[in-house]
């Protein structure tokens, strides 16, 4: 083995697509806005609990007043006045006039919804991102920083606004196109395939087409295979959805359902976000899976349980894995709490056993239902 | 940072570029993803660049950041996730594997490679491909050397059950201990 792997030392690479002055750029960006954004957070914190909203949104601290200037829903909703933020249990892109596509991962969180579609054969990807007017619109390009659409090639208008193409990503794979979906507030549409080089002019024609065929403001409540009661101190930060299409089997699926901590801002972006508190349960998460040196959860969880390290990967808490649990694996990690690395996998336990199935979730995902316990 | 700074980032990468690019491709498991790998590692080096170079090895620095990198994208598996896969990308490949005499050898182990946890895969590809020694793998990866031992031999025994040699080749060959 170790003879082939010194195999790859000789193994010649498609031609590079790494840039040099690119990374140069992003990091010169990075140091200037790195003190910016260390002092942003600071004030975002002192202005916690300004908003009223929801039910749900009055639960969460660190939003700042709305911004009169950004877009109402349409149609209006008492509890989601603007688009100032959006509650992560509400999903508000409306796909189901995308032809040809299926969903593959959908994401909510307070500043930015997203929607992965990939067509029948499998391969052409979109991926959609729609920010709030507090989000910041990120390019696949370059996530490190804001992207400014504005400076981008104009193209036709979508659904009346003026649209623009942003500049390629690094690997050419794919083409984003970027407009305000809302009044101050952004979507950045990502068409690709997954050759090497995909045509440009059909990625383009496939991105303006799906652009043009979404809806938004859907108000649709997320669902969870699974509810579980909110814990302590947190709020829901984010959800993400994913399926899985095989043919000729049945859709597989999992939901992960990050909170974050009360008194911290909502990240405006997905960039580098891990939550306070990850929960998820997967189909796909299976005993086969289980990370090399896990070892047995010491107390009796009534499902095959361990924890696995995560020192290793910069983390000073340890990951919860159950599996087998009613069809499905669940990962479970505190990340940001405090306390020895001990009570967190405590803790993880706890919220283990606070979780609820929904009948039959593994079977069909129409009986999902609340991710939040009564 | 100077001018001279920036002359002397872009000797370093230019230079490192090729090793890097195999590194991150066996990481991410093809070549465009190692690309993105490599991209963001180096920026980030250039952002601590005026640390980089006054630390006792720059190359291990850099194999940390990469590393630190691609164990970031694993973890953050909804990000990456998102980011287009295809359906087949979310299916487990163990059963994929095809026998050695079917298929280049390269392809196998890469794809023998990918079913392996991202710590591990971390461990073989920085021992192997770059002959980093235990000791700064240890470091790279902040676990102890005997981690790094032991994770080696169960990866290298674990490739050579996915590639079919039984337990006939799960020796110690291979493993410095």
């Amino acid at each position: 083995v170790s003879d082939i792997l010194n195999q790859f030392r000789e193994e010649e690479l498609p031609m590079s697509t790494v840039d040099v002055s690119r990374a140069m750029q992003t990091g010169r960006r990075r140091r200037r806005t790195m003190t910016i954004i260390a002092a942003a957070a600071t004030v975002t914190v002192l202005v916690a609990g300004a908003v009223a909203g929801s039910a749900l949104l009055s639960k969460r601290s660190a939003l700042p007043p709305a911004d009169p200037s950004c877009g109402s829903p349409a149609p209006a909703r008492p509890s989601m006045p603007t688009w100032e933020h959006f509650d992560p249990l509400v999903y508000e892109i409306d796909a189901s006039g995308v032809q040809g596509y299926r969903a593959t991962v959908t994401s909510t969180a307070t500043n930015w919804q997203t929607l992965g579609l990939v067509n029948a054969s499998g391969n052409r990807t979109v991926e959609l991102n729609i920010y709030s007017c507090a989000g910041s619109a990120r390019s696949m390009a370059d996530d490190s920083a804001p992207a400014n659409p504005t400076e981008g090639e104009p193209a036709d208008p979508v659904h009346g606004a003026q649209a623009y193409w942003l500049p390629p990503n690094q690997s050419a794979s794919h083409v984003a196109l970027a407009w305000q979906w809302a009044p101050g507030a952004w979507a950045i549409l990502t068409s690709g395939g997954v050759e090497s080089s995909p045509p440009a002019a059909e990625l383009r024609s496939i991105a303006a087409q799906v652009a043009q065929q979404l809806r938004f403001g859907a108000g649709t409540p997320v669902t969870s295979p699974f509810s579980v009661p909110m814990p302590d101190g947190t709020y829901p930060a984010m959800t993400l959805r994913m399926v899985a299409h095989v043919e000729g089997q049945q859709p597989r699926g999992g939901f992960f359902f990050g909170f974050e901590a009360l008194g911290t801002a909502a990240p405006p972006h997905y960039s580098g976000y891990v939550p306070y508190l990850w929960v998820n349960a997967s189909q796909l998460q299976t005993i086969d899976q289980l990370p090399a040196g896990a070892t047995p959860y010491p107390e009796n969880l009534g499902f095959p349980a361990y924890r696995s390290d995560l020192r290793s990967e910069g983390r000073d808490s340890d990951l919860l894995l159950v599996y087998d649990w009613f069809g499905f694996g669940v990962e479970i990690e505190p990340r940001g709490m405090t306390g020895t690395r001990d009570e967190k996998l405590s803790y993880a336990a706890d919220t283990f056993r606070s979780m609820t199935v929904y009948s039959g979730a593994d079977k069909d995902m129409s009986v999902w239902g609340n991710p939040i316990a009564p | 940072v100077s001018a001279a700074d920036d002359e002397d980032f872009v000797a370093y990468v230019t230079g490192r570029l090729p090793v890097l690019r195999r590194v991150a491709t066996q990481l991410a498991g093809d070549a465009h993803r190692g690309d993105d790998l490599v991209q963001q590692a180096i920026t980030r080096l250039f952002v601590h660049w005026r640390r980089g170079p006054r630390t006792e090895n720059l190359d291990a620095y850099v194999y940390k950041i990469l590393t630190r990198v691609f164990l970031d994208e694993r973890r953050l598996r909804w990000a990456s996730v998102k980011l287009g896969a295809a359906p087949a990308d979310l299916e487990p490949v163990a059963g994929s594997v095809n026998p050695v005499t079917e298929v280049d050898d390269r392809m196998l182990l890469r794809e023998a490679l990918a079913t392996l946890p991202p710590r591990q895969r971390a461990i073989l590809v920085l021992r192997f491909l770059v002959d980093r020694p235990v000791d700064e793998v240890a470091d790279i990866l902040r676990i102890a050397p005997g981690t790094v031992k032991s994770q080696t031999h169960d990866g290298l025994a674990a490739l050579r059950r996915l590639l079919g040699n039984g337990d006939t080749a799960a020796t110690n060959s291979g493993v410095n201990p």
